[in-house]
């Protein structure tokens, strides 16, 4: 639980207004607790929410769904999570933003996911706040 | 894994039923030997057949029981599950969504365990938002309650152990100092680590530091396995630091071995200085522990350097070991002085942690591993440096192989 | 007197004999049930469970040996070396395969061969190289010339250097909790020596990326029967007998061992098919004849998946070998028979199983052949033969409802209720010819002990023995 500065996000974060239109966000992850928190998150900044909690649901969702946003576990009881990310970028239409969530090594699992193609990374136990911050920026 | 429920149902049951078989088996058996002596086969008919019945009773109300018992634990694990599912969406609604909280209300079962399974993930801001309904509901003091118990049963204070450890609460330290006394070990080895995780969440520096001293002192204290002191020790996180400079300082033996790990494995460089007064301990998992912390720090003390040919010396295999990755800190010049007669150590191990040393320690290393492959007098040396150049792909296998045979 | 009356006293005999074996059973059954469910408490909560297990262990080198295991070794080993504990090596053995089995590891695994003076602690059959996976640390591969599954064991246990040794069967699907469960027992308790795990039947269940997720009951009734019969040993017998400080096995198909207490008694012994049963003899012996304070124990936790004979034939087969190996083992130690010196093991154990697992053969069928006699000849009373029958049956089926009671209470069991009743019918049709198809293997088996000698991968499935049942 080592601090990992989020200091400077939080000062500059501002709470995501809703953007009116209802837009995807899939959230494959399968731990109830932050499966609720991540929902909770996005749906107060406007988002419709998906939870799937397997990889094999998460690509059954992606045939019928275009999620702009993917909030990724990943630790997930069928699969590793990068395997899950590199299928969505090779996608004709890949989500807009990949933020993968972990509570295992640092620094390893960081670099891993941002090489298998992830926008961002964050580590458990994390702020909502700031993965919704981390969501909207460009 | 095994289930939360029925086995005290169970083993009554079975008692009942081998109460019943063995009373049955005893009758057969000796009206069978009264039998046998001719007379009352009607009896042993009797008898058999009785027992017959009872014995497929028996057999009947068993299978019934498990059917039931499996019925009724799936039902009762759905529901538990689908209330816990409800208790989490509610939490997270008030902690991150900021719906009002809960009217009043004993909150435990699946409640109390969603609220604790949603802090568990949360940092600032959010997290102190969990607390303060922890607080609130008067969670913790709940859970401290019943650890601290005796009436109730030792799962019972397991669970509460658990959670208050999950929870993390910067509260219930006296309950904690008392439990480490606990007869049981396993409440005791519950207890180090839910209040080193208290003690990471304590916030003002004066309570933090009397209750880091009450902490150590009853770790010194504990006969606690090494393991359990070492996982205790790195949930202490933010107080790490307090709490090991205070057991670097004051802590012997097997604790004190743990403190030296966990400084390395945390890379708590600001200790590097409480850590070469160990390093001539008469303890051998101290000495060894303590060269491993000043590795795992990646700090070369020039008070540790001095004491590095005398360790790397020493009798015992482990610690020549550790004194060996350790010089590998140490610049190139200094280094491969002191590893390159390691090559040849008497230990296997040793002789493998000096090639691998030797081989990071830059250009110069490689040469002279290189060269004691195919030209060091001790033939286990020539090996060790072949297998090592081999392992980290420096030379081929079949290079590898020409020079095995030659040498 | 005469032959009438010698039946007669035949007749007494199997009764009493009966008694005995059923009051032993339940004897132990309830020994096994208590122990049990001890257990259980410390063990229904995730996170103690995890923390237990990290707590306090030792590091562990596993020892795989394999002979022709071409088409499952790959996926056996990656899961192996995806096992989440915190330090441990995997040594698979190569024991002269005549398939593609080295081949395999090598491509798969990037394998090279190093150059190594390893310890010769037990004499073993020529190894021709020793390998090392560049890409993974801790996985090693000996290639060596035929030997049989214990000298393939020796084979690896030379190169293990952890103070723990784990032998398992190329095929187990293991977990690493249920490691760290075992080994956690070896670093509480310095005199522990050895820990027997729990075999399950992994035939049936649903697989998942190398683990099981859910188990449904097999689909053949020798593989069902089986699920009982492991059942009854794991959850009764042997933690019955491992409560009393008495257990004479602990299944080659996943047991853990202290390194240096094998080293003392010079590793598993080549001359039998049963050489896991035999090295636990013989550190009983050992450690009494040296007098020193040792415990070997079964957990019913540290559970191991292993896939059992699906053919009546396979399962004869791997019958026929257990038998005889028991009976090599027995006659090997036959001086520890009411030896006193030998405490509960000699006293109790080992009578027990000279008597009601090796005479068992004889006295079950002599009572076959005694009933058949008695019906030839016309003095049958079948009345009470049938009640008798029915009566022993019922007891054995009991036995059986008995261990799957307590499976019940694990986290995976058989969920649906279907397989329930599948297996509750089992338990029936045990006794309606498999059970005797057995017992004459094992009575035949006798007769073949000199004539199967040999270097022993028996010819099951995967070639290699599945875990170990007695013959209750």
């Amino acid at each position: 639980m080592e601090s990992n500065g989020t200091d400077s996000v939080e000062q500059g974060a501002v709470w995501s207004e809703p953007t009116g239109s209802a837009t995807d966000a899939l959230v494959v992850e399968d731990d109830t607790a932050v499966a609720a928190i991540v929902r909770t998150a996005l749906e107060q900044a406007g988002y419709q929410v998906l939870v799937t909690t397997d990889l094999a649901g998460c690509r059954r969702a992606l045939k019928e769904l275009r999620p702009e946003i993917v909030v990724c576990d990943l630790d997930l009881p069928d699969g590793n999570g990068l395997d899950l990310v590199r299928e969505m970028r090779a996608l004709p239409a890949p989500p807009r933003r990949i933020v993968v969530l972990s509570g295992g090594a640092r620094d390893t699992a960081a670099v891993a996911a941002l090489e298998a193609g992830a926008h961002d990374f964050l580590a458990k136990p994390f702020s909502p706040r700031e993965l919704v911050a981390r969501l909207e920026l460009r | 894994m095994w289930r939360r429920f029925g086995e005290a149902a169970y083993a009554a049951v079975m008692v009942v039923v081998f109460t019943i078989q063995a009373g049955a088996l005893v009758l057969v058996a000796a009206v069978v030997l009264v039998a046998s002596r001719g007379q009352a086969s009607n009896t042993l008919r009797f008898v058999l057949a009785s027992a017959v019945s009872l014995t497929a009773l028996v057999v009947m109300l068993l299978t019934a029981y498990t059917l039931g018992y499996q019925w009724l634990s799936s039902r009762r694990e759905h529901r538990r599950t689908a209330e816990m599912n409800r208790w989490t969406e509610r939490w997270a609604d008030v902690v991150v969504g900021g719906s009002p909280p809960p009217k009043p209300q004993k909150v435990r079962g699946a409640a109390l365990e969603a609220l604790v399974a949603v802090k568990e993930q949360l940092r600032e801001p959010e997290r102190s938002r969990a607390q303060d309904l922890l607080q609130h509901f008067g969670v913790t003091a709940h859970l401290l309650g019943v650890a601290g118990s005796r009436r109730h049963s030792t799962r019972r204070r397991y669970d509460a152990l658990d959670l208050l450890f999950r929870a993390g609460s910067p509260v219930g330290f006296a309950t904690y100092a008392d439990l480490s006394h606990d007869p049981e070990r396993l409440i005791r080895e519950l207890t180090a680590r839910a209040w080193a995780r208290s003690l990471a969440s304590v916030r003002d520096p004066v309570v933090l530091d009397s209750q880091a001293r009450r902490f150590t002192r009853e770790m010194s204290d504990s006969d606690l396995p090494q393991g359990a002191i070492h996982e205790a020790l790195l949930e202490t996180a933010e107080a790490a630091p307090l709490v090991l400079a205070l057991l670097l300082e004051d802590a012997t033996g097997d604790v004190l071995a743990a403190a030296l790990d966990v400084a390395g494995r945390l890379q708590c460089v600001k200790m590097v200085d409480l850590v070469p007064a160990h390093l001539e301990s008469d303890d051998v998992d101290v000495v060894c522990s303590g060269w491993r912390a000043l590795t795992g720090m990646g700090a070369s003390p020039q008070a540790a350097v001095v004491l590095l040919p005398g360790a790397l010396e020493s009798e015992e295999e482990e610690i020549r070991s550790q004194a060996v990755r350790f010089a590998a800190l140490l610049p190139p010049s200094e280094a491969l002085e002191l590893l390159t007669p390691r090559l040849g150590d008497k230990s296997w191990w040793v002789r493998r942690s000096a090639a691998w040393a030797l081989l990071n320690s830059g250009a110069k290393g490689r040469r002279l591993l290189d060269d004691a492959s195919g030209h060091h007098p001790d033939p286990f040396a020539r090996r060790i440096a072949l297998q090592v150049l081999l392992e980290s792909g420096e030379i081929s296998a079949g290079e590898a192989m020409n020079r095995a045979v030659v040498s | 007197m005469g032959w009438r009356s010698a039946l007669d006293y035949f007749e007494y005999f199997i009764l009493v004999y009966f008694a005995l074996i059923a009051l032993f059973s339940a004897a132990l059954g309830l020994l096994g049930l208590r122990s049990i469910l001890l257990y259980a408490r410390e063990s229904s909560s995730t996170s103690v469970y995890g923390f237990l297990a990290r707590a306090s262990y030792k590091p562990v080198s596993i020892l795989v040996p394999a002979h022709n295991e071409e088409k499952g070794i790959e996926a056996s080993v990656r899961s192996l070396l995806d096992l989440a504990y915190p330090q441990f090596e995997v040594i698979v053995t190569a024991d002269g395969p005549t398939d593609r089995t080295v081949e395999v590891l090598i491509e798969a695994f990037h394998l090279v061969e190093v150059p190594r003076e390893a310890r010769v602690v037990v004499e073993t059959a020529e190894v021709k190289r020793i390998l090392r996976s560049t890409r993974h640390p801790n996985l090693w591969l000996v290639d060596k010339e035929n030997g049989g599954k214990a000298d393939a064991i020796n084979a690896a246990f030379n190169l293990a250097r952890h103070p723990v040794v784990c032998s398992i069967d190329a095929d187990s699907i293991l977990d690493g909790a249920a490691l760290a469960r075992a080994t956690r027992l070896f670093a509480e308790d310095e005199t522990v020596v050895a820990v027997g795990g729990t075999i399950r039947a992994l035939n049936g269940a649903v697989l998942e990326a190398g683990k099981v997720r859910s188990i449904r009951a097999p689909k053949t009734w020798v593989e069902r029967i089986q699920v009982l019969e492991y059942a009854r040993a794991f959850f009764t017998a042997r933690a019955a007998w491992s409560r009393v400080g008495a257990l004479t096995i602990i299944s080659g198909a996943f047991g853990i061992f202290r390194r240096s207490a094998i080293e003392e008694v010079g590793g598993w012994w080549t001359g039998t098919v049963a050489d896991d049963m035999e090295v636990v003899f013989r550190l009983h012996r050992f450690m009494r004849d040296e007098r020193r304070p040792y415990r070997i124990v079964a957990t019913p936790d540290p559970i191991c998946w292993t896939e059992v004979p699906s053919s009546l034939r396979a399962l004869r087969r791997q019958r026929n070998g257990w038998h005889r190996g028991l009976l090599e083992v027995l006659w090997r130690h036959r001086c520890m028979l009411f030896n006193p010196r030998y405490g509960r093991v000699g006293m109790v154990a080992v009578p027990y199983l000279w008597f009601f697992e090796a005479g068992a053969a004889f006295v079950e069928g002599g009572g076959y052949l005694y009933v058949a006699v008695a019906a030839i000849f016309g003095f049958l009373n079948v009345e009470f033969a049938l009640m008798f029958f029915a009566l022993a049956v019922l007891y054995g089926i009991l036995l059986s409802q008995l261990a799957m009671g307590i499976e019940t209470m694990l986290l995976s069991r058989y969920e649906r209720a279907s397989d329930r009743l599948v297996l509750f019918v089992a338990a029936f049709a045990e006794f309606a010819g498999i059970r005797q198809v057995l017992l004459w293997e094992r009575c035949v088996a006798i007769f073949q002990l000199r004539k199967r000698q040999g270097k022993f991968w028996t010819e099951t499935r995967t070639g290699i023995e599945a875990g170990r049942g007695p013959e209750i």
